[in-house]
C-alpha cells in the first residue's frame, strides 16, 4: 500500500485547501495536499474550450473517470436526483478546483449575513461575526489579488482599500446604469479576483470574455496559484488520489485517510491534523463514507447534520434586445451589479437579491454562432446576414437575479445505496426543494427586471419559465455552530467530535446569502490555518 | 501599459488580430479533419475540390472564405450529408449568375435548403444538431470576422479596460 505521512493532510486542492496548504507550508509545517483529480494545463484547457460544442463551465477541463463530477450535459450522470427540484451545482475535481471556471467575484459577506436570526428572525446566526473575519478578509484579498472600488462599498464595511484599483464597468453596464438611475437603482462594480495591473506575476485582464469557463491568460485568479506556491514552499501535492475513507482512532482523533488511485490500488496518508476541503458535496460524501462502528452515521456526524442543510442560490434570468447597442462579449463576463436589495429589513419576509447584467449576450460563448445559424435558416446570406447578426448581437442583454435560500435539513446529500462510480464509491444522492423564501424574493426581482427592461427600451423579451438552482453555489453540508447537537464544526471549523479534523470551505456555511461565497471561503480558510498552526504549536 | 507584455509572452493583445492568419492549424482536440477528407477520397468517389468550396463560400458569405483545412472539413461534413450534387449545382449557379441575381437563382433551382445549410455551417463553424454537433472551428468561424465590434471568446480584446468604451 502506498503510504504518505505529513503533519497536515489536506483533502482537496481547490480554493480552501490550496490556501491552507500555502499558509501552513509557509510556517514550516509538513503538508500533504491530496487531490482526487489531475492538474490542469491552461493552454490545453483553452483548446478544449475551443473544441467543445457546448462550452459549458466544465468543458475545458479533463474528465477523469475515477473522479466524476456533475456536468450540465446530464444532471443525473453523477448526482442521483430525488427532487423535487433539479440540483444544478457543479464543481471541478482538479488542482485549483472550481476556481478554474468561476467568475472571480469576491465581495465580502455583509454584517447582517452573519446574524440573520438576530437581525431578521429567519435562518440562524453564524458563531462568528463579520468583525471576526475582517482581518482574514483583508489577508485573503491580498493573497488572491482583488481589484475593487474602495469608495462604493460592495459587501461588508471596509477599513482599507483594495489591493488593486477596480475592474472598470463595461460600456454595457454604463448604458444600463444611466437608464436605471431614474428608477432609484444604482450599479456598483464588483470586487474581483482579476488583475487590473500586473500582480503576483500575473498579467492584467485583457478582456477575453471567456472567464466562465476559462481565463486564457491567468489574469483571473484560480487556486492552482496557491497550490503551486504551496509546493514551492515545500508542500507535497499528490494528484489522482481519491480519498474514500477517514480512519478514526479510539480517542476520536483522525489517524489516516485512505485513498484510491485510478487503477483502484489503495494508499494511506497519515498525519496529525486533517483538513477536509473537497467542496460541499464531496466533503460531506467522504464523511458519510467513513462510517464505522463508533461513528455509524459517518465521521463528524454525531449531530446528524452532515449532508443536511444543502444550500444553493436560485437564479432567474431575463433576456431582451436593448434599443441601442450595448456591445457584449467585450471584457469580463460581469462587471457590475445593482446595489439595492442585497440586504435590508425585507429579509424577514423574502430573500436578498443579487442582480447583475451579463456581458455575454443571450448564449455566452456560442451566442453569435447560434445567432448566425438562426439567420441562415431564414435564408439570409452574406452582407444581409452580417448586418442583422451585428444588429442583434450588439443589443442582446441578460439580466440575472440570484436569491439566497434558507437552510433546510431536508435539503441534503446522502449516499446512494445502489449506484456507484467507477471506483465503487457511492454516488451522491441529492434531495432539494426551492423554498418559498427565494420564490418570494424572485417575484420581487421579476418586477424589477420588467422596469429595468422598459427603461432600456427592451424588445423580444423572454423570462425564464422556471426558477433554477444555481450552477455555481453549493454550501451548508457540514455547517459551523456553537452547539454540537445542531452543527458539525465549531467556529474555527474544527469538528466537534474529532479535535484534529477541520472541514473548510462552503460546506461550513450556516447561511448562504445572495453574494458569492469565495471571499468568505478564503477568509475562513486562512483563519482556520492559523488555528491549525497554533494547535500544532507553531506560532507565526 | 504594454511594457508588461515582455513578461507575459502568452498574452496577445490582438483586438482583431485573429483575422490575420496564414495556414490555420486546426485544434488538436478537434476531429481529425484531414483524415475525414482522406477517408472519403479513399472510397474512390469524386471529391468536390476545397478550392471550389472556398469559391462558393466567397459568393455566399459576402466574400469571406474559410481557410483550406476548415474548407476540407466542411466539405467532408457536407458530403456525409449527401450534398455532393447540391454543391456542384450551386457552384454552377455561382459561376453563371450575377451576384445580384444569385439569391433568386438559388430559390428557383430549389437549392435554398442546401445553401442555408452551407451558410449556417461556415458562419458558425459547427456541423450537426443536438448531440451530434461537431466543432470544425470556433475561433475562425466566419461569424466572428463578420462582427466588427468583438472577437472570439478566449482571445484578448485589447488593453486593460478597453471594454469600458464603445468599439471604435
Amino acid at each position: 500500500m502506498e503510504k504518505i505521512n505529513a503533519d497536515v493532510v489536506i483533502i482537496g486542492a481547490g480554493l480552501a485547501g490550496s490556501l491552507c496548504a500555502h499558509a501552513l507550508a509557509g510556517q514550516g509545517i509538513k503538508v500533504l495536499l491530496l487531490e482526487s483529480g489531475p492538474s490542469v494545463d491552461r493552454a490545453e484547457a483553452v483548446e478544449r474550450f475551443n473544441a467543445s460544442p457546448s462550452k459549458r463551465p466544465n468543458s475545458p477541463y479533463p474528465v477523469s473517470e475515477h473522479a466524476p463530477q456533475p456536468d450540465g450535459g446530464d444532471w443525473n450522470g453523477y448526482y442521483v436526483q430525488t427532487g423535487p427540484d433539479v440540483f444544478h451545482g457543479t464543481y471541478l475535481r482538479v488542482v485549483g478546483g472550481t476556481t478554474w471556471h468561476w467568475g472571480g467575484f469576491v465581495q465580502r459577506f455583509r454584517e447582517n449575513d452573519f446574524r440573520m436570526r438576530t437581525a431578521y428572525g429567519v435562518a440562524l446566526d453564524w458563531p462568528i461575526s463579520y468583525g471576526d473575519l475582517v482581518p482574514w478578509y483583508e489577508r485573503a484579498e491580498r493573497e488572491l489579488g482583488v481589484s475593487g472600488n474602495s469608495v462604493v462599498q460592495f459587501g461588508g464595511t471596509r477599513r482599507n482599500p483594495y489591493p488593486m484599483s477596480e475592474i472598470p464597468a463595461t460600456y454595457s453596464d454604463r448604458v444600463v446604469a444611466k437608464a436605471i438611475s431614474p428608477l432609484g437603482l444604482n450599479l456598483g462594480t464588483f470586487p474581483q479576483a482579476r488583475n487590473s495591473e500586473v500582480y503576483d506575476d500575473r498579467p492584467p485582464c485583457c478582456g477575453s470574455a471567456s472567464c466562465v469557463p476559462i481565463c486564457p491568460t491567468g489574469a483571473k485568479y484560480d487556486a492552482s496559484v496557491h497550490a503551486r506556491k504551496a509546493v514551492e514552499r515545500g508542500a507535497q501535492l499528490v494528484t489522482n488520489a481519491v480519498a474514500h475513507r477517514l480512519i478514526a482512532d479510539n480517542d476520536g482523533n483522525i489517524r489516516a485517510v485512505r485513498f484510491l488511485r485510478p487503477d483502484r490500488s489503495e494508499g494511506e496518508a497519515t498525519g496529525k491534523i486533517f483538513i477536509l476541503s473537497a467542496h460541499a458535496i464531496e466533503s460531506a460524501k467522504l464523511l458519510l463514507l467513513s462510517a464505522d462502528e463508533k461513528n455509524p452515521n459517518g465521521i463528524a456526524n454525531g449531530s446528524d447534520q452532515v449532508g443536511r442543510n444543502l444550500m444553493t442560490q436560485i437564479d432567474f434570468d431575463s433576456r431582451f434586445l436593448t434599443a441601442e447597442p450595448v456591445y457584449p462579449h467585450r471584457g469580463p463576463v460581469l462587471t457590475s451589479g445593482i446595489l439595492e436589495m442585497r440586504d435590508g429589513a425585507f429579509r424577514g419576509k423574502h430573500s436578498a437579491i443579487g442582480t447583475s447584467f451579463g456581458n455575454f449576450g443571450w448564449a455566452r460563448a456560442r451566442g453569435p454562432l447560434l445567432a448566425s445559424q438562426a439567420l441562415a435558416a431564414k435564408g439570409l446570406r452574406g452582407k444581409e446576414l452580417e448586418q442583422q447578426l451585428t444588429d442583434r448581437t450588439t443589443r442582446e442583454l441578460l439580466i440575472s437575479s440570484t436569491a439566497e435560500t434558507l437552510p433546510n435539513a431536508e435539503n441534503r446529500i446522502t449516499l446512494d445505496p445502489v449506484l456507484h462510480d467507477s471506483l465503487g464509491l457511492a454516488r451522491p444522492r441529492v434531495s432539494y426543494r426551492i423554498d418559498d423564501y427565494a420564490r418570494a424574493g424572485l417575484a420581487v426581482a421579476r418586477e424589477r427586471h420588467e422596469k429595468v427592461i422598459a427603461s432600456l427600451g427592451g424588445t423580444e423579451i423572454t423570462h425564464d419559465k422556471e426558477l433554477s438552482t444555481s450552477t455555481f453555489i453549493i454550501a451548508g453540508t457540514a455547517r459551523m455552530g456553537s452547539d454540537p447537537k445542531t452543527s458539525v464544526v465549531d467556529s474555527e471549523l474544527r469538528s466537534h467530535q474529532h479535535p484534529n479534523l477541520f472541514v473548510v470551505g462552503s460546506s461550513a456555511f450556516p447561511t448562504v446569502t445572495a453574494s458569492q461565497p469565495s471571499m468568505t471561503i478564503s477568509a475562513l480558510s486562512l483563519r482556520a490555518a492559523a488555528s491549525i498552526a497554533k494547535q500544532l504549536g507553531v506560532h507565526s | 501599459m504594454k511594457s508588461y507584455l515582455s513578461q507575459f509572452p502568452h498574452v496577445q493583445l490582438t483586438r482583431r488580430a485573429f483575422l490575420v492568419r496564414s495556414a490555420i492549424a486546426v485544434a488538436s482536440l478537434s476531429l481529425p479533419l484531414s483524415a475525414m477528407a482522406m477517408s472519403i477520397s479513399s472510397k474512390g468517389e469524386d471529391i468536390f475540390p476545397a478550392a471550389d468550396f472556398r469559391e462558393l463560400c466567397a459568393a455566399l458569405a459576402g466574400g469571406r472564405v474559410p481557410a483550406l483545412a476548415e474548407a476540407e472539413a466542411y466539405l467532408a461534413a457536407l458530403q456525409s450529408l449527401g450534398m455532393e450534387k447540391d454543391l456542384n449545382e450551386l457552384l454552377k449557379l455561382v459561376r453563371s449568375t450575377p451576384s445580384g441575381a444569385l439569391d433568386a437563382a438559388i430559390k428557383s433551382a430549389g437549392l435554398d435548403t442546401a445553401t442555408n445549410t452551407i451558410v449556417a455551417m461556415v458562419y458558425s463553424g459547427m456541423t450537426g444538431t443536438g448531440k451530434n454537433i461537431r466543432v470544425i472551428t470556433y475561433t475562425d468561424a466566419l461569424a466572428w470576422s463578420a462582427l466588427p465590434y468583438t472577437k472570439p471568446n478566449g482571445r484578448c480584446g485589447g488593453e486593460f479596460g478597453y471594454w469600458s468604451q464603445p468599439p471604435a
